[in-house]
């Protein structure tokens, strides 16, 4: 197994969008997806995948929203109507904002950048579900598994690694409630 | 051994209940109409598949996340129907399910907690409520979400990394903030028929999708553990899956890894792709699914072929269910395989001429039916394929 953990802090910069193939892209990445773009490049930067690699990903329970706190900031609740939501609200949104909040956005982001075109998952929260992916992959080689999330405070955690699926055979969070982050947080190469 | 499916619990447009859905299937009733849960005063386009009973849209107060709402419900129905919980210990059930996107109730904006209704919390929640503790795995690739849930349970249940398992997809974005979101995407269908409006899936004037609301549950185990091989409604051969790489919000036109996905499917199943005899497509009635679709048909059957095997989409009658949209198109499947038809697309009645397809129309078109491919893709490039089979030991 070999992995990469990063933690940016909140209003670190992660990405210089000049080094990513797809530059055009990034006005769809949250900090989250510029995160896992990052780490993801560390870890492939000495080895790239190729192309039928399987990628199974696991992205965090969504913690907040800044779309949405600049939304509270300007909404009366008091005097709320679809009217209102539609006339007052619906015009400060940007159809960016929901690529942004779609979950899959990470994942697919990290397969368009590196060219993965093979097996994959995407999981919400669960290390368990993350690593039984992995485990049940039919592919015979490595594979890439990877985990990110993002905390309230824009905060962003963000793991991968290379690993045999035979690796995680009876690893402890298999069947667990922890979360995906804590297992790259957790291993020894950190 | 065989992965079988043994029961489903359906809270859906199509009805709440199995028989109620397959029966809805069967008439063909369009279950799209104008949003009844709430006021959509000032909406350009308000249709949508919301889940119903006895024909009357469920309604439920705005405080209430409704996909977690019909899982709940959806399972009593699984519960009742195959005894799962009488017939395994709750540390052998495992759940593993699609699911979409927050619910954030747009009328509490000032209060975050009653605003943000998370989905993996509310989930185990469920879970637990119904002693599924064998691990709660959320699946969240949007349009594939349930797809990769169910495929993901079959790989287990075949390693023997799972005893029994609920899968299946929750969804419902009929809400302020999701709804008026995806219409912001440009996605919806802008058909200026009168309702029932129209998502026209392979058709040549199709404008977009409408989007279904609901959950969908179905029972998989290993056929040796099944008590009653009457209850056995169709066996789960074969599942590939694959990325495109290619596009945000477009499938790579040329079908490619799509066809690889299938080709995946066919080597698990063990079969060639002359043994499929129907298509159960994505069909989601924007205008680049249907060319992208038949450019993975051609390649994986020859051009011949793929213009002349049956499809069918689901999406015309109950609209798009995004996270669960798998697991609701698995009723149309296995209706196929119980009753040997292949079902009239709703709403399709013009073939576009990109995607030369066999859209059944009209009418179910009775055929011999042994192995159904089901297709599905999602924003983003997640390409899925299972096949499915009639059960026949």
């Amino acid at each position: 197994m070999r992995g990469v953990f990063h933690r940016f802090e909140a209003g670190e910069e992660i990405l210089d969008p000049g080094s990513l193939r797809n530059g055009k892209l990034f006005k769809y990445y949250n900090r989250e997806t510029m995160a896992a773009v990052a780490t993801a490049a560390s870890l492939f930067s000495e080895t790239p995948p190729p192309a039928d690699t399987p990628f199974f990903y696991a992205t965090g329970e969504t913690e907040s929203c800044k779309f949405f706190e600049l939304i509270r900031q300007k909404v009366d609740c008091e005097n709320f109507s679809s009217r209102f939501y539609v006339d007052e609200i619906l015009p400060r949104i940007s159809p960016l904002v929901q690529f942004k909040m779609m979950r899959n956005m990470v994942s697919c982001m990290v397969a368009i950048e590196n060219g993965l075109k093979g097996d994959n998952n995407l999981i919400l929260d669960s290390a368990s579900a993350l690593l039984y992916a992995a485990l049940s992959s039919p592919y015979s080689g490595e594979v890439i598994i990877g985990a990110g999330k993002m905390y309230a405070d824009e905060v962003v955690e963000c793991g991968f690694a290379f690993v045999l699926p035979s690796e995680l055979a009876g690893h402890r969070m298999l069947g667990s409630d922890s979360l995906a982050i804590d297992f790259f947080r957790e291993e020894a190469w950190r | 051994m065989a992965i079988v499916l043994t029961g489903f619990g359906v809270q859906s447009p199509l009805g709440c209940g199995f028989p109620e859905s397959m029966e809805t299937l069967r008439n063909g009733r369009p279950c799209v109409e104008d949003i009844q849960n709430y006021d959509t005063e000032g909406y350009e386009i308000r249709a949508a598949g919301e889940v119903r009973c006895g024909g009357e849209v469920v309604k439920t107060p705005r405080e209430i996340d409704r996909k977690i709402f019909f899982l709940d419900r959806a399972l009593r129905e699984l519960s009742l129907n195959t005894g799962f919980s009488q017939r395994y210990g709750p540390n052998e059930v495992m759940l593993n399910i699609g699911a979409g996107v927050d619910y954030f109730d747009a009328a509490a904006f000032s209060d975050q907690a009653a605003f943000h209704h998370k989905t993996a919390r509310q989930i185990r929640e469920v879970a637990r409520k119904w002693h599924l503790e064998a691990g709660t795995h959320i699946f969240a690739s949007a349009c594939t979400a349930s797809a990769h849930a169910i495929g993901f349970s079959c790989r287990l249940l075949r390693r023997g990394l799972a005893t029994v398992v609920v899968s299946g997809g929750i969804e419902s974005m009929i809400s302020h903030v999701n709804y008026l979101g995806f219409y912001l995407l440009g996605a919806l269908s802008r058909s200026d028929d009168p309702a029932p409006y129209k998502c026209k899936p392979c058709d040549l004037r199709s404008t977009g999708t409408i989007l279904g609301e609901g959950a969908v549950v179905m029972l998989l185990e290993r056929s040796e553990k099944v008590s009653d091989p009457a209850s056995i409604l169709a066996e789960i051969v074969g599942y590939g899956c694959t990325m495109d790489a290619y596009a945000v919000t477009d499938p790579d036109p040329s079908g490619v890894p799509a066809a690889e996905a299938v080709r995946q499917a066919l080597d698990d199943a063990g079969i060639g792709p002359e043994q499929i005899d129907c298509v159960h497509l994505h069909g989601t009635g924007t205008s680049k699914c249907a060319p992208a679709e038949y450019n993975t048909l051609r390649l994986v059957f020859g051009e011949k072929r793929a213009s002349e095997i049956p499809v069918y989409s689901m999406k015309g009658q109950v609209g798009h269910l995004i996270a669960a949209c798998t697991a609701i198109e698995m009723l149309g499947v296995v209706y196929s395989l119980e009753h040997q038809v292949v079902l009239p697309t709703v709403n399709f009645s013009e073939p576009d001429p990109r995607a030369p397809l066999n859209v059944v129309k009209d009418r179910p078109l009775s055929m011999p039916i042994r192995y159904v491919l089901k297709l599905n893709s999602a924003f983003g490039g997640h390409n899925t394929a299972l096949i499915i089979k009639k059960w026949e030991k």
